[in-house]
């Protein structure tokens, strides 16, 4: 209990604060800017902290890494275009609320939704701590398949209507992601000789085609205005967008623990969660759900998921050295270069910086969510503006976001075709979602089926209970629905 | 108002012209500066360095060389005659390829320099990549590190001689073009002991494997397997590739006293750094020489012993020696992870 306390202190000292809210500032920017995210921000700052005392270090680089995810989502809700991976969830209805005149609705949800499932993540951690060991080793290569397959068959809720073509869509996105240097075979698929093909398809640069591209040329080609009829000057949803997730606060405990528990997995983040979410959302709605409409639960959904993953995330990171997160493992570098040894020593030796950094997570996330709401204003006057100026910065935006990621033209390239694709994709009526998740899970699918046939035959997906479970739940999440109509229809009452 | 296919035409060249942008605007770095490395009026009358100096990362940030290479960058221009800055980039892809080429293609005229993983690279080039370390400017070693095997408490084989006496090891790698994952695939075939190799995303994950129990052993370099040997016994220690007892393990026997002390040469870890070939000489040796004061500082001596990882440089002579040596002794292992990849 002391070590809470003195976490405290060692937290609220002056100036570790001030290093917070700058890093604060620094994770809203690169999480705000395509292309640009917790990673690259992480990397800048790392050399930043040299003359810091570790407790203030770290109080920098969390607070980077928790503001991240919200500032995200104010792309993604105003221009369409997920600021960082985890974020493209928050695109299917924040985007479709800005374009209603709700800007100010989907960005207080958010901010709300961000903080809260911080408060959530950071709960479960001090909480789950002491287990935190046994968690972390329960989930092996039958337990990442079975939830890659749960991940995928998020693609069957999202896609209820037109199922072929989303199936379409999804398959399509598993091909892309069999492009490159395969591991486990010592295959090179699809590269057509390219070096750059090598790595395969990046996620980066394809999320911004696909969504801020295509809005792009959408706006463009189709001359429609942007924000809708009603130019509402939208900051009244504010208040009322922060409350939502008050009046949803069960789907939004349930994303945040599901957020939580993705995090823990070392090596699945955000952008797993963020969909996991947003299906689950989908799944469990009943009361008049109008998902991709704007409805204002697909926005709660994934940015609680994504501020609880990085107190997820933290579990392995400090317990095992082993990082949750591709943020975190930037943040491991950092812990080592600070002289700081994560691991079973860290927790014995040194728990007050622990709790440095939990009070940092949540403490972000509401400093970025104030920051947020009051510049709020100015920011949903973006969606004021004549498409016939939005398109061209949204396009820049975009291609500077692409080759920002890692510096390389290919990128820029890749941003493109995708861009054009998710055009005809939105043309001829296929959801990009589906797309999306199997570029995602493509790759864990793949490597964790081989890890688990080499290692412990077909078996093991079936004797061990966590995968079973996570097996049994995705059937059930698949046939559920299934039921659920076959039996309003034969009481006569339309599904 | 413009037609449909007007506006269609309209935007193909803005977004050409865009990527085209982009695309320049980010590769002017090592352009436009004066040409100060041409002078060679020996040392101290060349203008080097009169702005800051690259150091190419062929990894993404937080592993081991991201980490001692930022730790070097740190200290490297207190030692050169002017303390500009020298600044990490990470150049992740294609399994070290893209970075080590960027190098490969920058301009020798001492802003660029990248660190190297030996003996991975030294496969890399044998596999086939496009650029010759052996014309690479070598500058000098960080450290060397020295291979610990480990069992799985879950294991059913508890010693080598269990291993060896029969049955298949099951044993966690990355990749076998890894570093790692190489030493184990040509350790195991020299031994003739069985094995099945599992891959995985990234060491981490290879080790938490074997610390559930999913595989039976992995070879990792000792800073990142200390953890789990000797701050908590999550795995046993079979072997240390060393060639006397090393450091705390001093109940772990040597390859050598296991019977294969020839090991030494292959199972082996070097951190180099180097800049592309032709790099004038009097630009080297201002490099080279604060290189090595650099990683004798100590304080970067006290760092990367708090990292795990004590420092054990080597010269730039050293260096290119290992890169001659590495280079004749993998190419009988070329067959031997090819056949492997199938």
């Amino acid at each position: 209990m002391l070590d809470v306390i003195q976490g405290l202190e060692s937290f609220l000292a002056w100036p570790t604060p001030l290093f917070m809210a700058l890093g604060v500032l620094l994770g809203m920017l690169f999480g705000f800017l395509p292309g640009l995210g917790g990673v690259q921000a992480l990397a800048l700052a790392t050399p930043l902290t040299f003359g810091m005392l570790p407790n203030q270090a770290m109080a920098m680089l969390i607070g980077i890494m928790g503001a991240v995810p919200f500032g995200g989502s104010i792309s993604a809700i105003l221009i369409n275009t997920p600021g960082t991976p985890q974020n493209a969830a928050t695109t299917f209805d924040g985007y479709p609320l800005a374009r209603q005149g709700k800007a100010g609705l989907a960005l207080g949800a958010s901010a709300s939704a961000s903080v809260l499932g911080a408060i959530v993540g950071a709960l479960v951690l001090v909480a789950l701590m002491p287990l935190g060991r046994q968690i972390v080793l329960a989930f092996s290569y039958p337990e990442y398949f079975m939830l890659a397959v749960m991940g995928l068959s998020v693609i069957a809720v999202v896609s209820q209507g037109s199922m072929w073509k989303g199936l379409a869509a999804g398959l399509f996105g598993l091909l892309i992601c069999m492009i490159g240097y395969d591991p486990v075979t010592g295959a090179v698929r699809y590269t057509f000789g390219l070096d750059y093909l090598y790595d395969g398809i990046k996620l980066v640069p394809a999320l911004i085609g696909l969504f801020a591209i295509s809005e792009a040329l959408e706006l463009m080609l189709k001359n429609k205005s942007f924000g809708g009829d009603e130019k509402i000057s939208s900051t009244g949803g504010l208040g009322e967008g922060i409350m939502s997730v008050f009046h949803n606060f069960w789907l939004f405990l349930r994303c945040s623990v599901l957020g939580f528990i993705v995090g823990v997995i070392p090596g699945v983040g955000g952008s797993v969660s963020n969909f996991v979410a947003y299906g689950h959302a989908v799944q469990t709605t009943t009361k008049n759900p109008h998902f991709g409409q704007g409805d204002i639960r697909g926005v709660i959904a994934p940015q609680s998921s994504d501020t609880a993953k990085d107190g997820g995330a933290m579990v392995p990171t400090i317990v095992f050295g082993i990082p949750g997160s591709v943020e975190t493992a930037v943040l491991l570098g950092a812990l080592i270069l600070h002289g700081l040894q994560p691991g079973p020593k860290l927790m014995l030796e040194e728990p007050a910086i622990v709790y440095v950094m939990v009070y940092a997570l949540v403490a972000s996330n509401i400093l970025a969510g104030l920051l947020g709401l009051f510049g709020a204003k100015y920011l949903a006057r973006l969606t004021d503006m004549p498409s016939a100026l939005l398109a061209p910065v949204i396009f820049s935006l975009a291609i500077m976001g692409a080759y920002a990621t890692e510096g390389i033209l290919g990128d820029v390239f890749v941003a493109l075709v995708f861009g054009v694709l998710g055009y005809c994709m939105r043309e001829f009526g296929f959801n990009r979602v589906p797309m999306v998740i199997a570029l995602v899970l493509g790759a864990m699918l793949q490597q964790t089926y081989h890890q688990t046939i080499m290692s412990m035959g077909a078996q093991g997906f079936f004797v061990r209970p966590i995968s079973l479970g996570l097996f049994a739940i995705t059937v059930l999440m698949l046939i559920i629905p299934v039921i659920k109509n076959r039996r309003a229809r034969e009481g006569g009452i339309p599904a | 108002m413009i037609t449909k296919s007007g506006r269609l035409i309209l935007l193909a060249c803005i977004m050409l012209s865009l990527a085209l942008l982009s695309g320049c605007s980010g590769a002017g770095d090592n352009q436009g500066a004066e040409d100060t490395g041409k002078k060679t009026a020996g040392a101290g009358s060349v203008d080097f360095p009169a702005r800051d100096i690259t150091f190419i990362v062929p990894v993404s940030p937080g592993g081991g060389f991201d980490t001692y290479a930022r730790l070097l960058a740190g200290y490297w221009p207190k030692y050169l005659p002017k303390q500009v800055h020298v600044i990490v980039k990470n150049v992740p892809g294609g399994e070290w390829n893209v970075g080590i080429g960027e190098t490969n293609r920058a301009k020798p005229d001492g802003y660029t320099v990248c660190i190297f993983n030996i003996p991975a690279n030294v496969l890399n080039q044998l596999l086939g990549a496009d650029y010759d370390l052996a014309k690479m400017t070598w500058i000098g070693r960080i450290t060397d590190t020295v291979y610990v095997g480990a069992l799985s408490p879950k294991s059913k084989f508890k010693t080598f001689e269990d291993m060896k006496k029969g049955g298949e090891v099951i044993v966690g790698t990355v990749g076998l073009s890894s570093g790692a994952g190489l030493g184990a695939l040509i350790a195991f075939q020299e031994m003739g002991i069985k094995a099945k190799f599992i891959p995985h995303e990234g060491s981490s994950e290879a080790i938490m494997a074997a610390v559930r129990g999913d595989v039976d052993y992995v070879q990792y370099p000792y800073p990142s397997l200390r953890e789990f040997i000797t701050d908590s016994k999550q795995l046993n220690p079979v072997v240390v590739y060393y060639s006397e007892r090393y450091g705390e393990l001093t109940d772990v026997p040597t390859i050598k006293e296991l019977g294969y002390g020839q090991l030494l040469d292959t199972v082996n870890l070097e951190y180099l750094v180097a800049g592309p070939p032709g790099i004038p000489d009097d630009v080297a040796e201002i490099l080279r020489d604060s290189f090595q004061k650099a990683v004798n500082d100590p304080e970067f001596i006290d760092k990367m012993e708090k990292a795990g990882q004590p420092p054990h440089p080597a010269t730039a002579e050293e260096a290119a020696q290992t890169i001659q040596s590495s280079l004749k002794a993998y190419e009988k292992y070329k067959e031997l992870v090819l056949e492997q990849r199938k």
